[in-house]
């Protein structure tokens, strides 16, 4: 009798039939295996190349969205700060310019960051701003003398007591080094007295109506003269600027006409000027309209001090007991005239000379309080 | 199952870490803005501060009502006669109907402010005049008490003031 | 083991960072708390009291003989001969300052110290503000006593920080 596990084992053995097939089962089933095992594999590798993938475009979305993120806040920022520097400089500006106006006959020099600042006053509108910002300060009622840019890393600021014959306003003009003044000699001594008058600092030069002037890298050129022509200005057109005066009184510190020109010599206007600083104030403007705009701010305010001093004359006229001093007030009550233009620049003058010597008649022993 | 795990444990640290950036960055942000609008605000009172001083100075310093002897300005007197006229001007200028042109240009210059000059004489009497106010009080204000002398021309005497300058805020 | 000191190290790296973070921000917010508040406006207007006081009170006009502080105060420095209402020129003198502060700098609750030196009584006034306290500003004036004395007399305000 066959032994039944002998029987399996010699069924199950490689050598039988049934064994054959069994090992061929087992080993098809291997095969399936290894192939599932390594389809499986195949697919876990390119699962493995595909996830590694999607994290680095996942990484890179997320490093652009920050990054982007952060410049964009530094771009604001950077604006931001600009914007901050710029109200900063003409805030501070603006009190500088405030506060040196109140010390007359000053001249003083700041220094800047590299700016460009432009002026600007017509009809209705008088400001100054910082070119590279746009940022802005209205000055309606300052009496400032400029031309319409001064770009450079200093500005010169000087100020002078506007007087008829009681100060009447302070007169401010800004330049800087990068603008050069000429003034042409004339047979009088009108050009040797403007040239003496301005500061030392700002340049400047004296010369003869032959003499050349050429263009030496300024920004500006702005020529001066009385009753001769210059005729040699080698100097670029747009960037020069001619006036022209005509003194009416003994000194330049009186009265006259004014003409401005541009570079191509074709005129923009004629004006006048009273007293000094406003002659000054035409030199330091480079338009006529900057000049008559400003002035018209000047003469705003002399209306108002003439009808203090006004109020004052007639107020002591009517108070003092003195009757040579009551005439001097009451004189002087009609001297002063209330609404005043440029135009009107010699009775102007006129009577200012003559209040002028009222109130030194006051001060020659008579025991009256002065006009001013 | 342990592979898979693994995997979602790793997206989920990824997850965590950009969570804690953003709330960092956010916190970042916070706080930095606090510490630049607590700059901005520093800088207003500073401006606050120098405008209430140039107004200070201006008004100090307005030959409209100085003192002065022929072309000798006195700038610690002011001139009762001048001080009178210039109230008389500024308020009629800004009464309704009357031309505007002297209370604008005052306005220009004293902004929301007001002007006052105090006269405090020896025997008990107190003179005041408002030389400018604005149309725009408000209870929020910086005064500076600056005395001066207040010179009477008519009288030929010299009294105790103060030159009281406000700004409101 | 090599993982668990890995991750372990990771979160050393972001505990450090933390800690970066958190000492640079403790340094930015007390430097910050040093920086002191403006004082523009005060400054300048005790510099305004301290100086213009003494200058426009010394040329207030009194009832005394028609003499303005000044003169009295050379007069009480050094004859004090003048006498206005039965009163010395240093009594009146004395009363007409006290007036004066009295309506100004105590009514304001100014911290000062008001002194007149060399005059025949003591002339001095003060509200919380000792010589020795820390001041925001002095007004000094001396007044010449010539031809009757040859030195000076001296008015002080010193406005103290409040």
């Amino acid at each position: 009798m066959i032994d039944t596990n002998n029987k399996n084992q010699i069924q199950n053995s490689c050598f039988h039939p049934k064994g054959q097939s069994l090992i061929f089962g087992i080993n098809k089933k291997r095969h399936t295996l290894n192939l599932k095992n390594k389809i499986l594999r195949f697919l876990l590798m390119k699962k493995a190349q595909i996830a590694i993938q999607f994290n680095w475009i996942f990484i890179f979305i997320v490093g652009a969205i920050i990054l982007a993120f952060f410049l964009v806040v530094i771009k604001s920022q950077t604006t931001e700060s600009n914007a901050e520097v710029a109200a900063e400089l003409i805030n501070n500006l603006e009190t500088i310019i405030k506060t040196s106006q109140q010390s007359k006959g000053s001249f003083k020099s700041l220094s800047l960051p590299t700016v460009t600042i432009g002026f600007t006053c017509e009809e209705d509108i008088s400001f100054f701003e910082l070119k590279e910002s746009s940022y802005k300060k209205d000055n309606p009622f300052d009496i400032i003398f400029a031309p319409e840019e001064i770009s450079g890393n200093n500005l010169f600021m000087w100020s002078l007591e506007w007087k008829l014959p009681y100060p009447v306003a302070h007169f401010q003009y800004l330049t800087n080094n990068r603008i050069k003044y000429v003034i042409i000699d004339d047979t009088s001594s009108f050009a040797e007295e403007l040239n003496k008058t301005l500061p030392k600092n700002i340049t400047k030069s004296f010369i003869s109506s032959n003499e050349a002037v050429v263009d030496q890298n300024y920004d500006h050129y702005r020529i001066i003269y009385f009753d001769t022509k210059p005729t040699n200005i080698n100097t670029p057109e747009k960037k020069t600027s001619y006036l022209n005066v005509t003194v009416s009184g003994t000194n330049i510190d009186s009265y006259g006409e004014l003409e401005f020109f541009n570079g191509n010599k074709d005129s923009l206007g004629k004006n006048k000027f009273l007293k000094l600083e406003s002659l000054l104030g035409a030199v330091f403007s480079n338009t006529e309209e900057f000049y008559n705009c400003t002035m018209k701010k000047a003469f705003e305010r002399l209306n108002i001090i003439n009808s203090v001093h006004n109020n004052r004359a007639n107020n002591l006229s009517q108070s003092q007991i003195d009757s040579t001093c009551k005439i001097l007030y009451l004189t002087t009550e009609q001297a002063i005239l209330t609404t005043l233009e440029l135009k009107d620049a010699h009775t102007i003058y006129i009577n200012a000379q003559d209040i002028k010597k009222y109130n030194e008649d006051l001060m020659r022993g008579k025991n009256c309080p002065l006009i001013y | 199952m342990i592979k898979r795990k693994k995997a979602q444990v790793q997206m989920g640290e990824s997850f965590a870490i950009i969570i804690i950036v953003i709330i960092m960055i956010v916190l970042g942000l916070i706080f930095y803005s606090k510490i630049k609008s607590e700059d901005i605000s520093k800088k207003e009172l500073l401006f606050d501060e120098l405008s209430m001083v140039e107004l200070a100075q201006i008004a100090g310093a307005l030959p409209e009502i100085h003192c002065s002897s022929a072309d000798v300005s006195d700038s610690n007197c002011i001139d009762l006669l001048k001080i009178n006229a210039l109230e008389e001007i500024i308020t009629s200028s800004s009464a309704s109907g009357g031309d505007k042109t002297a209370f604008y240009y005052y306005r220009e210059i004293f902004g929301r402010g007001k002007i006052m000059i105090r006269e405090i004489g020896l025997d008990g009497t107190i003179n005041e005049w408002i030389l400018y106010k604005t149309d725009n009080e408000s209870l929020s204000q910086n005064t500076i008490f600056s005395p001066v002398s207040i010179y009477n021309p008519s009288t030929n005497t010299k009294s105790f003031g103060m030159l009281i300058i406000t700004k409101y805020t | 083991m090599k993982n668990k000191k890995k991750a372990q190290m990771e979160i050393m790296g972001l505990m450090v960072i933390v800690v970066l973070i958190a000492i640079s921000i403790f340094f930015m917010v007390s430097f910050r708390s040093n920086n002191q508040p403006t004082t523009i406006k005060k400054d300048y207007s005790d510099t305004q009291l301290g100086t213009n006081f003494i200058l426009a009170i010394l040329k207030v006009d009194t009832e005394c003989q028609g003499l303005n502080i000044e003169e009295l105060i050379k007069d009480c420095a050094t004859q004090n001969r003048v006498s206005c209402s039965g009163i010395s020129g240093c009594e009146y003198l004395n009363q007409s300052i006290d007036f004066l502060l009295n309506k100004t700098l105590y009514n304001m609750s100014t911290r000062f110290n008001f002194t007149i030196e060399k005059a025949k009584i003591p002339i001095s006034f003060a509200n919380e503000c000792e010589m020795s306290d820390e001041s925001t500003t002095t007004g000094f004036q001396p007044i010449p006593l010539y031809p009757l004395r040859n030195d000076n007399a001296f008015v002080k305000l010193k406005i103290c920080k409040s």
